[in-house]
């Protein structure tokens, strides 16, 4: 039985009328098809890549232009930009807003990497910041007010993206550092973004951002506390912390429908209290024992809960 | 023969349709309630995060079944037996779970059928003949992935299969001239996309069609990957052959051309994505194809043509009869495509990339009224 032959079957049994019965059957059959998701690919493209291209041509440029000019292009983009969206940008709301239009989101977010390209440019020549860190700072801080001003959560990504570096916190950093301050720095970050995030969802400001605060906010502690058990002086502390910290993501993921964390916790877990156990274990024969109990009991564990739950989420 | 039954395949995806019609605005809360309840099928379903971590534990413990028996037994020479064995046994246990528990799209039985195709290839890799040969190994991939395709209609597997399928050639030690193997490994994958193509346009849109646009879609864009030299440097050594050489650059361009056309013709999802990126490549792998010296400004040329053909085709696109253009047409119709960016932009945290784009008005398509606006109205 066909897709068409069902929308057909439910169309006799007046399940649906038949302006939907058309409407769908057009779908259906493709009669119409949209270019949306395309089109906004091909525009992200074009505004990541004409950035790129400003990027290189400055730093590759700057002694034949001089400062004052190519501080006077990215001023001008800046204004023509950021003017757009403020004179073009529909009124703040604390609920979601709308697009008014499909470049919108685009001009916003090309007008802040302008905004932290001219930051950079600014720090390497005249050294105004005296570092990186309120550079970054500063970006972290704006682009966080223009996501809420203008309801972009992309912008709100590059914001915490941006504060992340701020605080030394590239993924790849734990990869490189063995630095317990840093792990800490990872813990606050998260603990933060995971604070306002339910702040702001109990303020009802933004309600709909909670997802990225919390997603981004979990997986920067999980990482801090697991990164801490590979590689630290106090393995076993970070041990505890990461076993409390998926507990409480299970838990949690599971009293609030939210399977994702569900999975980081588990995942987690699993992993930080496997590192250390076939660490003492001796023989690969007990490890892999261990891995195959363990694994079956975790097995278990998830098929009660997914039969539980079905496919909610 | 698929061991899922193909009218349950189709409920399954039309009840995926359903829900999105709903979040979409065009089906009311109970309309949506009487079709599913229509489209019930019996099987043990997951979401997909769970579904995710079962896979991960389940390939974890066969592996570490497999290898615990390969300690226990101790003999090297009977490691080539355990391998086919291993695989025999996980094929046997994925049809076994699927047969008496009705998963579908758990991640346990996944898990047992992947583990088939992993042993597979390692034995026929290591221990079949003398010492390692990749040729093996990718026969082997091919081979068992197209099986666990067609058993278990896993699409994942359907496009291993094709990808594994076109670098044999690759492995193979019949020619001196390096562009020869790629030059069969391209004829493999048009075969590939030919006889997938066939089979999407068998059965439409619906299952299995759906699966086989997919496969379409992905012989096509590793034909051009094989074809485009300086896109796929990483994939193989290249000739310095004029003739050869100067052919491919005539295909980097014909490809992406003749695809969008066919993807338009076809109204063919995947073509039309997989060949706009592709087109993309073409763009930015030309200079480097001519011997060209990359200029500062070229990104800002290209970022521009880039805005340029967004902003005009959808200005085209807006001022057709009824705002659209043969049925083309810019707006989000449903509440899916908002999701599918959702997801590119998930990945922005990491590596800041593209504004995610509100959520626009989905369009009066003369549909049912609205069901509440369960997430068709926000942003994604």
């Amino acid at each position: 039985m066909t897709t068409i032959d069902r929308l057909d079957a439910w169309r006799a049994a007046g399940v649906i009328s038949e302006a939907q019965h058309a409407t769908l059957s057009e779908i259906v059959r493709r009669d119409r098809f949209s270019l949306f998701v395309e089109l906004n690919a091909i525009l992200y493209i074009g505004v990541i890549s004409l950035v790129a291209g400003i990027g290189w041509t400055f730093r590759d440029y700057v002694a034949n232009l001089g400062d004052a000019t190519i501080l006077a292009i990215l001023s001008l983009l800046m204004i023509l930009s950021f003017g757009y969206c403020f004179l073009r940008g529909p009124a703040y709301s604390n609920n979601e807003v709308e697009s008014p239009s499909f470049a919108f989101d685009y001009v916003l977010y090309f007008a802040c990497l302008v905004l932290s390209a001219t930051l950079a440019f600014i720090e390497t020549r005249f050294e105004i910041f005296h570092g990186w860190d309120t550079h970054l700072l500063i970006a972290a801080l704006v682009f966080g007010g223009l996501a809420y001003r203008f309801d972009n959560r992309f912008v709100l990504s590059l914001g915490m993206s941006t504060l992340a570096a701020y605080l030394g916190l590239k993924v790849s950093g734990f990869d490189t550092l063995d630095s317990d301050r840093l792990r800490i720095a990872g813990f606050l970050y998260g603990a933060f973004l995971i604070g306002i995030g339910v702040l702001l969802k109990q303020l009802r400001i933004k309600a709909h951002f909670f997802d990225v605060y919390l997603q981004l906010g979990a997986n920067a502690v999980l990482l801090a506390a697991i990164s801490g058990v590979l590689d630290s002086r106090f393995e076993l502390a970070y041990l505890g912390a990461l076993l409390l910290l998926a507990a409480a993501a299970i838990y949690l993921g599971i009293r609030y429908r939210r399977f994702a964390f569900v999975a980081y916790g588990t995942l987690y877990g699993y992993a930080g209290l496997s590192i250390r156990v076939l660490d003492a274990v001796n023989g690969t024969a007990a490890g892999l024992a261990y891995l195959v109990i363990t694994g079956s009991m975790v097995v278990i564990a998830l098929v009660v809960l997914a039969r539980r739950f079905g496919r909610g989420e | 023969m698929m061991i899922y039954p193909r009218d349950d395949e189709r409920a399954i995806r039309v009840q995926g349709m359903v829900d999105d019609w709903a979040k979409s605005g065009l089906l009311q809360q109970e309309q949506r309630d009487r079709m599913q309840a229509d489209l019930q099928v019996d099987y043990r379903r997951t979401n997909r995060f769970l579904r995710a971590t079962l896979f991960l534990f389940g390939f974890l413990i066969i592996c570490a079944v497999v290898g615990l028996v390969s300690l226990l037994v101790g003999d090297d020479d009977a490691l080539s037996v355990i391998a086919f064995l291993a695989a025999g046994g996980a094929f046997f246990l994925a049809q076994t779970l699927i047969a008496r528990y009705r998963p579908y799209r758990f991640g346990i039985e996944e898990a047992a059928a992947v583990s088939s195709v992993v042993f597979f290839a390692a034995g026929c890799t290591v221990f079949v003949g003398h010492g390692f040969s990749s040729l093996r190994l990718f026969i082997a991939l091919a081979g068992a992935s197209f099986i666990v395709f067609t058993r278990f209609g896993y699409l994942y597997a359907g496009i291993a299969a094709v990808l594994f399928a076109g670098v044999i050639p690759l492995n193979v030690d019949f020619s001196r001239v390096d562009t020869v193997r790629r030059l069969v490994g391209i004829v493999i994958l048009f075969l590939i996309f030919g006889l997938a193509r066939e089979r999407r346009k068998d059965h439409d849109w619906d299952f299995p069609g759906d699966v086989y646009g997919v496969l379409e879609a992905t012989a096509w864009a590793a034909m051009y990957v094989m074809t485009n030299l300086k896109a796929s440097e990483w994939l193989y050594s290249t000739d310095a052959i004029p003739q050869l050489y100067w052919a491919t650059y005539a295909g980097i361009w014909i490809l992406p051309a003749v695809g969008l056309f066919l993807a338009i013709r076809d109204r063919h999802r995947w073509m039309l994505d997989v060949n706009i990126v592709m087109a993309i490549v073409t763009l930015m792998t030309n200079k480097p194809y001519l011997n060209g010296i990359q200029k500062p400004w070229d990104p800002i040329l290209f970022g521009v043509l880039m805005i340029a053909i967004a902003l005009g085709l959808k200005r085209w696109l807006v001022s057709g009869a009824d705002g659209s253009r043969s049925g083309f047409v810019a707006e989000r119709l449903l509440a899916s495509e908002r999701e599918r960016l959702g997801i590119a932009s998930s990945a922005t945290v990491v590596a800041p990339g593209a504004p995610a784009p509100h959520a626009h008005p989905s369009p009066n398509l003369g549909g049912g009224g609205r069901s509440g606006g369960a997430g068709a109205s926000g942003k994604f």
